[in-house]
């Protein structure tokens, strides 16, 4: 019952009016700096963010995020940083490097935030793209990367450090403590007191308030150019829409560099005042999210998934009762949770034991991950596995997916509260429209819409029309709720040779979500058939040989083990069967896959920052394999090249197994059912 | 960061810390270390190296007060030391770290980092049951001590996970974090990277090499990989059967023949 009435009193938050008017907003206070500004003035006692530190979290008011701001944005202005330039974040989150970029827009500087782990010839090519003279990093690590490249890239002048951990051997003047910048600009500010509130009214809401490069499936990344007001009127909608108010509270741990992170833990933060929490550090962020209990709360679906696992792992492990208690009140969470999360009717026995199994299952659980009091859960990036979305819903958590891009200041279309369900995702936001073109592909228009790719004019003449329009890139259907669905990427769905529709991604995700299988890549687009290079779980695969007694020593030996191959077998050939079942897919079944000896590896160019599948890249990388896949043998020699994170380079060789899956007939299935 | 209770040392003015002249230990008919002298600068790194049964870990054992020599004479911070035991040693400022690991298994990380302070605390057992008044703050004062080196070795994921849940070179680590939760102005190691896998020997030697430089602490290492000790070391002293046969800078020490002898093997054949 608490569950139910904790759903309904969500819903009437829906409804409470926005803390700011959308037209006071975008006259008056129409940039970062200004809505920093307004909390610290209007509510300026009120927490703004958190950091946890000798392991106790400590906070920052309004207030006081406005005097870091104010002195940081000093110290960057006496060592030079002037309205126009850009000045690179790199780090995990950290408040400090929040308040960098709300420093640097309050003097017309335009913060990039690139990803921590990128190698150092990643970072060379954004740097120098967008022509980087400040660069504020988080520690020594991101000073070393930085020093290896800076005979590379002229431009760079100046580097500061948040971390003086190991940092005491550096003598280079042009490196700075951020400690030594804070007391500059302190000074600086004493001496010039008028000199930023003067540069942060010079601000205006049509200018480029930061720019975001995307990590690109193909070719170099893209500087998404991105305006104070498109991403400030982007963030309020979606915050309308949702009910988000100033009491909400969320965990910033997604990489800075990534639009989500930025909108949510920036964006929606100073937009609407809700206090914004980084954890201690990236390996405590699970200990974290459970002391936290945010109440927003945004994930792709790995994390989810691996959340998911470990749950199921530890469940595996525990005694009978608990077990049997826990399959039961799941089965009954499955059945009647997402309903009574959605407010629809529930007979009454039905909401006796959901609230009991509350009692005894789903509150406890929830509160040993740290989702109690999540009103709004996004998930997006991905395809989230049915299994997964419902796992989370039935506990009556209020998981939703939302489609998104870089190019749209987040925000395409989100599920609306009573309207989820695990295969759309959504409705277009409040300001948004959306269109599918002739071959499928989904184009939108909203006030979010970038200005430009830096420094790239025929990108964005291609991606943009002179209405506004935006192409994604992405395959969808919209369905006759108006919900959209998005099968693939657009360029990606092919044919077979006998012209059946192909659409890799969708198989592939439909690999993914059993939990053997990390990764999946299939090929097929002008072939004969499908067939899929697979990458195991090495900790779903490894407690399984555990529990079967299964001795391995490495990924690899793991990987090729014949008994993998049969587990890995019943997976794809419950596919099979599925894809069996409808009609246009049934020639598209998996005729033949391999398990790939070594985990795909960003570092390695075969996954994106973001770990999406390059399909390309590991097509050409592993054409042996493929090439083995579509002959007639049942093994291959693949030897690969793999790079350690300092730069080294080494190769690996295996021989890998191929097997051919059980081919199921649309007749078969009909006559099964 | 965790204060220095002594200044590192800079450029050519050397103090002696410690000083040992003529130790000779015997148990029974065994004799351990026979009339061997060195001194260990203050804020230097300081290896003790030999083969298996060199009298290595006796040697540490006698600096800490453990075992005591039949002969000889110790000086530790310019006095002459009488009769010592580790408790002792511990409260003038010697921490140390043992060979095999020796941490409380049942205990969290956070926990076993806190005993490391127990020398510092004035408060008894009834105070501090009742966890109030001096007693709490005293506490209070302790557990920043003690997440400053959690902080510092980079630990906080495990801080509240039992040390018999955790991997052998976590373990290490927790170890040399309780070690200097004390603060030691002399710091023990004992073979501190036996054991480990390459990933975790620079993790260990990076720490190594902080503590030292960060906070001036002397420390005064055992360790069998030879790489690690002439990259760490400022000054080897080379054991074999008891007896010191070679002493100096890390080139000095590769140099010496005696040392190579005794690495590895000499011809008798002439």
């Amino acid at each position: 019952m608490i569950d139910v009435k904790l759903a309904r009193k969500s819903q009437e938050a829906d409804a409470i009016k926005p803390l700011v008017s959308d037209a006071m907003i975008l006259s008056e206070v129409d940039t970062f700096p200004k809505l920093l500004k307004s909390h610290s003035m209007r509510r300026g006692s009120s927490v703004a963010m958190r950091e946890k530190d000798f392991g106790i979290w400590q906070s920052w008011t309004w207030h006081e995020v406005a005097e870091e701001v104010t002195a940081l944005a000093n110290g960057l202005a006496s060592l030079g940083l002037a309205r126009g330039d850009s000045i690179a974040i790199i780090g995990d989150n950290r408040p400090r490097l929040y308040w960098t970029m709300a420093g640097a827009q309050s003097l017309g500087a335009i913060p990039v935030p690139m990803y921590q782990d990128s190698v150092a010839d990643e970072i060379k090519f954004v740097l120098d793209h967008a022509s980087v003279r400040f660069a504020v990093v988080e520690d020594q690590e991101q000073v070393d990367k930085l020093l290896s490249i800076l005979d590379e890239c002229p431009l760079l002048e100046t580097i500061i450090y948040d971390q003086p951990r190991g940092m005491r051997n550096y003598t280079q003047e042009y490196l700075y403590n951020m400690d030594d910048i804070l007391e500059l600009g302190r000074n600086f500010g004493r001496d010039n007191p008028n000199y930023f509130d003067a540069e942060v009214s010079k601000g205006k809401g049509k200018d480029t308030s930061i720019i975001l490069y995307t990590s690109g499936t193909t070719g170099k990344p893209k500087g998404v150019v991105l305006t104070h007001e498109a991403i400030i009127q982007t963030s309020i909608n979606a915050a309308n829409q949702e009910g988000l108010n100033e009491k909400d509270e969320c965990l910033a741990y997604l990489p800075m560099a990534w639009v989500g992170d930025h909108v949510l833990s920036y964006a929606q933060s100073y937009a609407v005042g809700f206090c914004v929490s980084c954890p201690e550090s990236p390996e405590t962020l699970l200990t974290d999210l459970r002391e936290l209990g945010p109440t927003y709360f945004f994930a792709p679906p790995r994390i989810y998934e691996n959340i998911l696992t470990s749950v199921m792992i530890r469940m595996a492990d525990s005694s009978k009762i608990k077990r049997k208690l826990f399959e039961y009140f799941m089965a009954l969470a499955r059945r009647v949770g997402p309903d009574i999360l959605d407010n629809r009717p529930v007979t009454f026995i039905n909401q006796v034991m959901y609230s009991i199994g509350n009692l005894l299952i789903y509150g406890p659980l929830k509160n040993t991950l740290g989702f109690s009091r999540i009103r709004v859960g996004y998930t997006a990036g991905e395809a989230i596995g049915p299994d997964i979305f419902t796992f989370y819903r039935s506990l009556g958590v209020n998981l939703k997916q939302l489609y998104g891009s870089t190019e749209a200041s987040v925000f395409i279309t989100v599920q609306p509260n009573g309207e989820v369900k695990p295969d759309t995702v959504g409705v277009p936001t409040p300001g948004v429209e959306i269109k599918l073109t002739e071959n499928g592909e989904v184009m939108f228009r909203s006030p979010g819409v970038f200005k430009e790719y830096f420094k790239n004019p025929e990108e964005t003449a291609k991606t943009k029309t002179s209405e506004g329009w935006v192409h994604t890139g992405d395959a969808g259907i919209i369905g006759e709720d108006g919900h959209l669905k998005i099968i693939d990427r657009a360029k990606d769905v092919g044919k077979l040779s006998d012209g059946t529709m192909f659409a890799p991604k969708y198989i592939e995700n439909k690999l993914k979500f059993f939990s053997h299988i990390k990764e999946a890549v299939a090929f097929g687009d002008q072939r004969e058939f499908c067939a899929v290079i697979i990458n195991i779980d090495s900790e779903a695969v490894g407690n399984w040989a555990e529990r079967s007694g299964v001795a391995y020593s490495s990924y690899q030996e793991l990987a090729a083990m014949p008994a993998v191959y049969d587990l890995i077998q019943e997976d794809v050939e419950q596919i099979n069967s599925e894809l069996a079942r409808e009609p246009n897919l049934v020639g598209a079944q998996i005729k033949r896959f391999l398990l790939l000896h070594k985990e795909l590896d960003a570092d390695d160019g075969e996954l994106t920052r973001t770990r999406k599948v390059r399909r390309n890249f590991i097509a050409e990388k592993y054409s042996s394999a493929i090439d083995a896949l579509y002959g007639i043998e049942n093994h291959c020699q693949i030897s690969t090249e793999l790079m350690f994170e300092d730069g080294r380079k080494g190769l690996i060789t295996a021989n890998v197994m191929i097997r051919d899956a059980r081919l199921f007939d649309l007749d078969d299935q009909m006559a099964a059912e | 960061m965790i204060e220095a209770e002594s200044a590192p040392i800079q450029g050519e003015h050397k103090e002696v810390l410690l000083d040992i002249a003529e130790v000779s230990l015997a148990f029974g008919g065994v004799q351990a270390l026979s009339d061997v002298s060195f001194d260990i600068y203050k804020g230097e790194i300081r290896a003790i190296i030999g083969p298996n049964g060199a009298g290595k870990s006796s040697m540490l054992n006698v600096i800490n007060g453990f075992y005591h020599p039949q002969k000889g004479t110790i000086k530790y911070k310019e006095e002459v030391r009488k009769k010592m035991s580790p408790h002792k040693a511990a409260s003038q400022g010697i921490s140390r770290t043992f060979q095999n690991i020796a941490l409380f298994k049942g205990m969290t990380t956070l926990d076993n980092i806190m005993t490391g302070r127990i020398l510092k605390m004035r408060r008894g057992l009834l105070w501090q049951a009742l966890y109030w008044g001096p007693a709490r703050n005293e506490e209070i004062i302790n557990r920043e001590i003690a997440e400053q080196v959690i902080d510092f070795l980079e630990i906080e994921a495990i801080r509240k996970t039992p040390v018999g849940k955790l991997p052998y070179g976590l373990q290490k680590r927790v170890e040399l974090g309780r070690a200097l939760a004390a603060k030691p102005d002399l710091l023990l190691l004992d073979e501190p990277m036996a054991g480990m896998n390459v990933e975790e020997k620079e993790d260990m030697c990076r720490f190594i090499i902080d503590v030292n430089e960060e906070f001036g602490t002397t420390i005064a290492l055992i360790e069998h990989d030879m790489g690690v000790v002439m990259d760490l070391s400022d000054r080897v002293v080379v054991l074999n059967y008891g007896r010191k046969i070679a002493d100096g800078t890390p080139d000095q020490v590769r140099a010496n023949q005696g040392v190579i002898d005794a690495y590895l093997g000499v011809s008798h054949s002439n």
